[in-house]
């Protein structure tokens, strides 16, 4: 009846040139209302090796979600191929080796906490003996132990986002795909659940997690991919990212006359008093000479820091033109 | 074992829902209501109370099959608990499989509380126990198996206020079965007698299962209509499913 294949059992795929996750050409197209199409995602590559925490980022709407959802089987691609450690998506065994954790999850009202993974692992067919053992030991992870036999409908959204990382672990996948896992969680929960995603890294899982919010993706990725409307703008290791764009130097001097405007634009004061500039570092002898020649004293020169912040935006912008 | 874990969970959704003990709680007031109708009934009292009970079971049934069936499947979407479940190896047709049959077990139960309440409260008015009147009630709950299959139908693409109006037309025309034949036999302009034909054979025959009048006037129901019967509503009921599991299979979640 359906496209998926028959359940036979435990999967094993060996070959050399295996990727935890393999995204080839993948395009996704909506009919919005009767007639208008949009296109969500637009041929789409991308491999993630075994063994590391890979960051998708884009704003709002780029096509992220939409990016994991297919990889998880709920959405179908209009065009493209997904494998997962070198199995096709249609193999529905496949998904014994993925945690996925949704964007904003949600869980049955009417259940535990308990019942919650009892729930999953009986839908990842795990012997209820096996199922019990992980269950505890999930709970001492994620902290939850104490709510454990308290119905999901009283948890925070903190704990609901620790649950939803418990039974995305409950089959103990060999790629752990996070929706958003950050969002709305307080700087606590933040902390803990980015503890929890770079333990996974250590225990040799695969981690492909979305999000928009930089400032994490800086401490806990190898590698990122830009997505923005639809398209895969930039995929790479962030050191390159960001020292490609180290060219620039910021001179903090101190001059009481006026700089002359030929010379540097863009001065700006400092909290200190002093002045600094932004320059390519060619340019940074003479400047300096020059500076030096209408009586400033140079503070510092430092290389401009560039954040992933700065880049991404850049990167948008750059698309955007 | 997956299959099992989702008809466990569905029957403890519906069992720790209010809707479910709201219902059953007016459904024992009303079979208690027999006791007040019966110094009305002037010696009928055995036939009313049976009649009262046979068809609040039957009708308690079908109101629970339309009201949690047509939620089943659109809450599984509007609250995305959906992805949570399809996201690990399941596949589609087994999720819905998993639901019909778990709401199917939930309605089995409510039946069987309703049936042994009435048994009760019939045994102490009349002193009477028939045993036939289990195949009354066995019938309604081939009944109930098809109303399910339709409110599981029209839950995997509409809203449950949609899909609960079109399965009680479902099961109004279905009821109204035998009156459709009936008037295609008597129209001889041949397009419409054409189209209530099709319509016949379309809806679900449902006076099949309606075999009360018979049991309280104790008539024997055959094997042969027993058999048909029970063929006929897992045929009906398959052939839903069926097409259930089509349309949300291709349904991007």
């Amino acid at each position: 009846m359906g496209s998926e294949s028959p359940d036979f059992g435990p999967i094993f795929y060996l070959s050399n040139d295996m990727h935890a996750l393999e995204i080839v050409s993948l395009s996704k197209a909506y009919l919005s209302g009767f007639l208008k199409k949009v296109q969500a995602l637009q041929e789409i590559s991308l491999t993630i090796e075994e063994d590391e925490i890979f960051g998708f980022l884009g704003p709002n709407g780029a096509g992220k979600t939409t990016t994991l959802k297919i990889v998880t089987g709920l959405l179908k691609p209009t065009y493209g191929d997904v494998k997962i450690l070198g199995a096709p998506l249609s193999q529905v065994n496949i998904r014994k080796q993925i945690g996925f954790l949704p964007e904003h999850p949600s869980y049955y009202n009417h259940l535990t906490g308990f019942e919650i993974l009892d729930f999953a692992g009986g839908l990842c067919c795990i012997p209820g003996f096996e199922r019990k053992k992980r269950i505890e030991r999930l709970f001492d992870r994620v902290r939850l132990k104490e709510v454990r036999n308290v119905r999901v409908s009283e948890y925070s959204k903190g704990m609901i986002q620790r649950l939803g990382i418990a039974q995305a672990l409950i089959n103990n996948p060999e790629l752990v795909i996070l929706d958003e896992p950050l969002s709305g969680l307080d700087p606590i929960g933040r902390k803990e659940l980015k503890d929890i995603i770079i333990s996974l890294k250590d225990e040799g899982k695969t981690v492909f997690f979305s999000t928009h919010i930089l400032a994490d993706v800086e401490m806990i990725c190898n590698r990122v991919g830009i997505l923005h409307k639809g398209r895969l703008l930039k995929v790479g290791k962030l050191n390159d990212f960001l020292s490609d764009t180290k060219r620039n130097v910021i001179i903090t001097f101190e001059f009481t006359g006026r700089v002359k405007p030929t010379l540097i634009q863009n001065v700006n004061p400092t909290a200190e008093g002093y002045l600094n500039v932004t320059i390519e570092k060619e340019k940074q002898n003479t400047i300096v000479k020059s500076l030096q020649n209408e009586g400033a004293s140079i503070i510092s020169i430092v290389p401009e820091t560039i954040t992933l912040e700065d880049f991404f935006v850049a990167e948008i912008k750059k698309d955007e033109n | 074992m997956k299959i099992r874990t989702l008809i466990l969970n569905t029957f403890k959704e519906a069992v720790r829902g209010k809707i479910f003990l709201i219902i059953l709680g007016f459904s024992i007031v009303l079979l208690v209501g027999s006791k007040v109708l019966v110094p009305l009934s002037l010696g009928e009292e055995r036939r009313i109370i049976m009649n009262i009970g046979l068809g609040s079971i039957s009708m308690f049934g079908i109101l629970l099959a339309i009201l949690i069936g047509s939620q089943l499947v659109y809450n599984e979407l509007e609250r995305k608990t959906i992805y949570f479940v399809l996201s690990k190896p399941v596949k589609r047709q087994t999720f819905i499989f998993g639901k019909f049959l778990g709401l199917l077990l939930t309605l089995l139960v409510v039946i069987l509380i309703l049936s042994c309440w009435f048994y009760f409260v019939l045994f102490w008015l009349t002193r009477l126990h028939p045993s036939v009147l289990l195949v009354a009630i066995f019938f309604s709950f081939l009944e109930i198996m098809i109303i399910t299959g339709f409110s599981i139908f029209f839950s995997t693409f509409t809203s449950p206020t949609l899909s609960s109006i079109f399965t009680l037309f479902f099961f109004i025309i279905g009821r109204l079965a035998p009156d459709i034949q009936l008037l295609a036999s008597k129209i001889k302009e041949p397009v419409s007698h054409f189209l209530l034909q099709i319509v016949y054979y379309i809806i679900p025959n449902l006076s099949n299962f309606n075999i009360r009048g018979k049991v309280v006037y104790a008539e024997p129901v055959g094997l042969n209509h027993i058999l048909y019967s029970v063929s006929y509503a897992l045929i009906y009921t398959i052939i839903l499913l069926v097409l259930s599991c089509e349309i949300f299979r291709r349904k991007d979640l």
